[in-house]
């Protein structure tokens, strides 16, 4: 076993709990247009998935594919993840209705570095036993970073609402 | 179009729209939407806007 994945992993949860912990008095139920925005969210990013696995499996058809079936697959389902992320988080419907947005924007900052990290560690340190090594990690890791500067530009907006107020 | 009236009644009670928000068990962006005019709210939040304002609906939402 890998003790230092074991210690990596048990740390980014304890972040997660931690930071979960500190900020339970401000996690409520969403509201009305919340609830709003987040199906608008799920519609959006259903259909984005559907229009990039429409085209995964139409280049594929045609054998235009320049790239692996199963890794397109998994980027169509990360990319729609993210339009998910950033539409909900920009419209105040993200996991649950927190009021301190850095503390979880670190955390993400956190775990997408060490994915991307991890990715490039791969790669060039020729430790990947296949290409899924490389793109997975990275993916994951964009997807991490985005998140997290959607969080910090909504935490700006919020601020600047209400110092305008 | 912008809920001016709202604006000025929350004023009127000195309340910020992160107190009225939490009056009505909303957040705080759904309150400010509603005064930007971007969001039309329910009936049900309306009245515990009004309630909260010690207003009527016609006063806050009312166009006339």
């Amino acid at each position: 076993m890998d003790f230092t994945k074991l210690i990596l992993c048990l740390i980014i949860l304890g972040g997660v709990a931690l930071v979960c912990f500190a900020d339970r008095k401000s996690v409520k139920n969403f509201d009305e247009r919340q609830l709003l925005y987040r199906g608008r969210a799920v519609t959006i990013a259903f259909a984005s998935l559907l229009l990039c696995l429409l085209v995964v499996l139409l280049l594929n058809t045609m054998n235009l594919a320049w790239f692996d079936l199963s890794i397109a697959v998994i980027l169509s389902m990360v990319i729609s993840l993210t339009i998910f992320a950033v539409y909900a988080i920009l419209h105040d419907a993200y996991f649950t209705r927190l009021k301190k947005q850095v503390p979880f924007s670190v955390l993400f900052l956190v775990v997408a570095l060490a994915n991307v990290f991890n990715g490039i560690r791969h790669s060039f340190g020729g430790s990947a036993e296949s290409v899924y090594d490389i793109v997975l990690p990275v993916a994951v890791g964009v997807l991490g970073l985005v998140v997290c500067a959607t969080l910090l530009i909504k935490s700006r907006i919020d601020k600047k609402e209400s110092d305008e107020e | 179009m912008k809920n001016l009236k709202l604006k000025a009644a929350r004023a009127g009670k000195d309340l910020s729209q992160d107190q009225l928000a939490q009056l009505c068990n909303v957040s705080r962006q759904t309150i400010n939407a509603i005064e930007k005019g971007d969001y039309n709210p329910t009936i049900n939040l309306c009245i515990a806007i009004c309630k909260a304002l010690d207003k009527t609906l016609d006063d806050l939402f009312w166009e006339g």
